[in-house]
């Protein structure tokens, strides 16, 4: 690297912990946001998470109290059920039913990086881009939490392989067989195949998964979208009219495995209290920030999720068998 | 007849850092909870050998001593749990006992305490709670506290012991 440039990024980083330490909102604000060239040794995602709900920010105005917690909640309404029709001969009247419809909560808790700390005159002599590690790095590892978390609720509710989930009469996670054109679409018929009668509106699998999907053959995935994938790789794709989401987290998103999810207004929440935040502070020469959030995120409808593994011979999705 | 329910509130169970190191710095810790245990705001908790936190805190044996540590939330806090379906929750945190602290709890056994009375986690029905050390330190008893002012009644009427948290662990 030559001199000239070293010396701008140096110039650059002391702009940055200049207005870092300032009072005036406006230049953290945008040291913040000004923050090149360093070695990287992983490739990071923002969350996919949000990508299935429609956020929603919430204002102190939106929460419930309760008598028992100062905690932040907010109560909302669930779909009623109707009990159904039926036959009657002439001259009967109708069975009474109270009208009544469920409730549920949704829950906040915050999510926030590490508090990182340091002498700003050590800053000084780093070279690389102080603003790609706040906020690609921190606020990056707060995204990982959320899909972490939603991904622990997602396992929960489909629940255990090729088992019937006697409130929806099917399998929330089977067995679909090699992947090819006929296993995609049997996936495909998992949210359908509840007594809530579900659409797909995204899938989720990860970097591993959708190259045994540019794998698949002209005839098998469709002559323009297997030269498309060949050509330009894959961010997010359409496969079979549904958009697959494509994650790097293989820790969360199994390498055979792909998820799928009933649009938002079926699916659940996500609430967003208090947006992701940087916090810094500088206190004489030293350096503090983290980053935080407040979000509360719900899937209240046990149908609307499913789970796939393309591994195993093909089982049916009502029976498990 | 009047209405003759009684709703918990949210100071039933309570712990006050009265003094300690400033909040944004203070020694805390945060871990999951063991399914199923009862860690009620301001109990003596610890940690078992999975790294889960867990009601009270044994003597532990040779070269492993559970380090007390006293619950910010209840357990059922709805930001330490949540209702099912919910991705909130799941963690809780605890001011240490060797963080330099004074608190102020609602959870311990009901009796008489003096200044400079030792205190240890309680067992059995009362795991959760302090009570007064029947030992001396280093002997059959983990020491988690020493008594500064002692018991008062709160602003909500509920019964507080106030005192200094520490960890002498137990040498049996």
């Amino acid at each position: 690297m030559g001199y000239t440039k070293e010396y701008d990024v140096r110039l650059s980083n002391e702009s940055v912990i200049n207005a870092l330490r300032s009072d005036d909102p406006m230049l953290r604000k945008e040291a913040e946001e000004n923050t090149s060239d360093y070695l990287r040794l992983r490739l990071r995602e923002d969350g996919f998470t949000r990508r299935f709900f429609n956020p929603a920010t919430v204002t102190p105005a939106d929460l419930d109290r309760q008598v028992d917690t100062q905690k932040p909640v907010i109560v909302k309404d669930m779909e009623p059920n109707s009990a159904g029709a039926y036959s009657l001969p002439f001259n009967t009247t109708p069975m009474d039913n109270y009208l009544v419809a469920p409730r549920y909560r949704v829950m906040f808790d915050r999510i926030e990086s590490r508090r990182y700390y340091a002498d700003v005159n050590n800053l000084l002599t780093y070279e690389m881009d102080i603003r790609q590690i706040m906020n690609d790095f921190i606020l990056k590892d707060i995204m990982a939490e959320e899909d972490r978390k939603f991904m622990l609720v997602v396992e929960t509710i489909v629940g255990t392989v090729n088992t019937p989930n006697p409130l929806l009469g099917s399998c929330q996670y089977i067995n679909a067989g090699a992947l090819n054109r006929q296993s995609i679409s049997h996936a495909m018929k998992g949210l359908p195949s509840t007594n809530r009668h579900l659409n797909p509106a995204k899938a989720l699998v990860n970097n591993i998964l959708i190259w045994d999907v540019v794998g698949l053959p002209r005839e098998e995935i469709g002559g323009n979208l297997a030269e498309e994938l060949f050509v330009d790789g894959f961010a997010e794709r359409t496969i079979m009219g549904l958009p697959w989401a494509i994650t790097i987290k293989t820790d969360l998103v199994a390498d055979k495995d792909v998820y799928m999810f009933a649009e938002p207004k079926f699916l659940g929440d996500f609430m967003i209290l208090d947006d992701v935040t940087l916090s810094s502070k500088t206190e004489d020469y030293m350096l503090s920030f983290f980053a935080y959030e407040c979000v509360g995120g719900t899937i209240m409808n046990a149908a609307a999720v499913c789970k796939v593994s393309f591994t195993d011979s093909q089982k049916d999705w009502r029976t498990g068998l | 007849m009047p209405g003759s329910l009684t709703p918990s509130q949210m100071f039933d169970h309570s712990l006050v850092v009265v003094k300690g190191p400033s909040l944004m710095n203070r020694l805390d810790f945060n871990a999951p909870p063991r399914s199923g245990e009862l860690i009620n705001q301001g109990s003596v908790c610890s940690l078992n050998s999975s790294g889960q936190l867990v009601a009270g805190c044994s003597v532990g044996a040779t070269a492993n001593r559970p380090m007390p540590m006293f619950a910010i939330q209840g357990i059922n806090d709805f930001d330490a749990n949540s209702d099912i379906g919910n991705f909130s929750g799941g963690v809780m945190s605890a001011v240490v006992a060797t963080g330099g602290f004074e608190i102020e709890t609602t959870e311990f056994v009901a009796g008489v305490y003096n200044p400079n009375d030792m205190l240890t986690a309680a067992t059995g029905s009362n795991i959760g709670k302090v009570t007064i050390c029947t030992d001396s330190p280093y002997q059959n008893e983990v020491v988690v506290g020493c008594v500064s002012v002692g018991t008062r009644t709160n602003e909500y009427g509920k019964s507080t012991l106030r005192f200094w948290t520490m960890f002498l662990p137990a040498t049996a």
